[in-house]
């Protein structure tokens, strides 16, 4: 049934005309769905499934609804999807711990925190430890803010964002081919 | 001197910060995208602590990153230990 639906994409999209490493792309797709049903039917817990469809099937849709929207790969050769579900994710995490640095590493708590090592120590370095602890626990915060924002938001992105993924990719620089 | 810190924070922190964004989309939560967010965290609350503070004497301001980027880094690296690993 797999392979059905395989040569019908590649017959829907005119996916004969991709190139090596898109074709590789569609076939590691494919693998994926496969690895899923096969999952599926050794009873695999929810979480199992789930991290199985998040290795890659997000990218392969975002890939597919490309070739929906925007024609085939031999006409449209510089359309691709730049920015993956993955990369959205990443990306909202470190905003998430920077907001969390940006709240934290007021002059307030800096100046809070030297208030509270002045009294024992020489007045000249003061500003030094009050900044280097402020330093260290807004590093600790920030860390926790993208762990949490990790967990509890962006785990629940969904296929419903890779519309956006494909309208990003057209305005943003390949950053696939940077890495 | 303060002009040269400002510019070397901010490198730091959007070269640091697209490195883990990266690394992260790629490869998930590992060691190295861990270090390079808290490279990047040491250099944006630097920034800020910078801006926000007294200034302080060139000796003052080498000691004081010379203790908190190998903290930060601790600290990335404790995370990463009891958060993902």
């Amino acid at each position: 049934m797999l392979d059905e639906q395989y040569n019908l994409v590649l017959q829907e999209h005119q996916v004969a005309d991709l190139n090596e490493e898109q074709q590789g792309i569609l076939e590691q797709g494919v693998q994926y769905l496969e690895d899923f049903y096969q999952a599926l039917e050794e009873n695999k817990t929810t979480d199992e499934l789930f991290d199985i469809l998040s290795q890659g099937l997000y990218d392969f849709s975002a890939y597919i609804s490309s070739l929906y929207d925007y024609g085939t790969p031999s006409t449209r050769g510089q359309i691709r999807i730049i920015l993956s579900i993955d990369f959205q994710k990443a990306f909202m995490n470190f905003i998430a711990g920077s907001v969390g640095a940006l709240l934290g590493a007021t002059g307030m708590f800096t100046t809070l925190v030297s208030m509270l090592v002045a009294a024992t120590l020489p007045v000249a370095w003061i500003p030094v430890v009050g900044q280097a602890i402020t330093i260290a626990v807004v590093a600790l915060a920030t860390f926790l803010a993208a762990y949490f924002w990790d967990k509890y938001v962006t785990s629940n992105m969904r296929f419903e964002n890779m519309y956006w993924n494909v309208a990003k990719g057209l305005f943003v620089p390949n950053f696939d081919l940077w890495i | 001197m303060r002009k040269c810190l400002v510019s070397i924070f901010l490198v730091v922190f959007i070269v640091g910060g697209l490195a883990s964004i990266l690394l992260q989309s790629r490869r998930g939560h590992t060691l190295p995208s861990m270090l390079l967010q808290a490279v990047a965290m040491w250099g944006v609350i630097s920034l800020i602590g910078m801006i926000t503070n007294p200034p302080m004497t060139k000796k003052q301001t080498i000691l004081l990153h010379s203790i908190t980027l190998p903290l930060v880094l601790l600290i990335g690296l404790l995370m990463w230990f009891v958060l993902y690993a």
